[in-house]
């Protein structure tokens, strides 16, 4: 049976925005540095480390998306795992602390594969765009998510 | 610095309290990334590292020997995971210099395992 059904085509180009409770802040940008053993004196001293946004869910505000490792979309793909595909980021401009961010997940595009051993797998490009709330374009993050049969 | 020099390799054991870490700094708690139950449920030996630090780390690179550079552009595919307690290591060399815009060619990986390939990043002095 085919993961890529009628239904799953029918959601590209679905998207959904979120709006960060509060302003990104110099002690998250430190702690995503430490957590890296990374210690360039940049990312204490008000500008975020390169990944920062796209990495970090700080602009979720809900139980779900923190045990959920973030933005999901609910795709019905039953019976199979995620797999991380990769990442295509660009990056505007650096982040600073006290910039709100409003963020954007779109999905472009769903195919379907078969992996190495034979098994369907459903490829999902998604494109998440990072602004401030005030419009200005900080970052884009392309990813790709892979649904594996199990 | 000059087209196909090699990058300092950078070195990372990633422990799974770095794991946790990464995981509160990131807001990102999807359980295979660090609980040894949801891990074994899953088929895995072990607690599997979050495919985005790996981001994190070739941008932490990029940026040894250029501190005050800017990342303008970074793209990776993931071809292998990593579990807790393995090392990894980030390599690199220049693929481009044009102007102020230095582009270079990254992979990682861990053991005999290459955990990302084809990683470009373009960063800018």
């Amino acid at each position: 049976m085919s993961l890529f059904t009628d239904e799953l085509r029918s959601w590209i180009g679905r998207e959904v925005n979120y709006a960060a409770p509060d302003p990104l802040s110099s002690s998250a940008f430190r702690y995503f540095a430490l957590a890296l053993d990374d210690d360039n004196p940049r990312w204490s001293a008000g500008e975020a480390p390169p990944t920062f946004i796209c990495d970090s869910n700080q602009y979720l505000d809900s139980d779900f998306a923190l045990r959920s490792g973030g933005h999901v979309w609910p795709l019905p793909v039953p019976n199979t795992r995620v797999l991380r595909g990769g990442h295509e980021y660009e990056f505007i401009r650096p982040p600073y602390v006290g910039d709100r961010l409003a963020v954007t997940w779109r999905i472009e595009d769903i195919k379907q594969r078969q992996s190495a051993d034979g098994r369907e797998l459903l490829i999902v490009v998604s494109l998440a765009i990072y602004r401030t709330v005030e419009g200005e374009l900080l970052a884009t993050n392309r990813e790709t998510i892979m649904y594996q049969a199990l | 610095m000059n087209v196909g020099e090699t990058l300092k390799p950078l070195t990372v054991t990633i422990d799974l309290a770095r794991m946790v870490a990464y995981a509160a700094a990131s807001w990102d708690w999807f359980p295979t990334h660090y609980d040894v139950v949801a891990a074994a449920a899953a088929q895995l030996p072990r607690p599997v590292v979050d495919g985005q630090m790996f981001g994190a780390l070739l941008a932490r690179h990029a940026l040894l020997g250029a501190r005050d550079a800017r990342v303008l552009r970074l793209s990776f595919r993931l071809q292998a995971m990593v579990f807790a307690g393995e090392t990894v290591t980030v390599e690199g060399a220049i693929q481009t210099i044009t102007g102020n815009r230095v582009v270079l060619q990254q992979r990682i990986t861990c053991r005999d395992r290459v955990v990302v390939t084809g990683a470009i990043t373009e960063l800018q002095l």
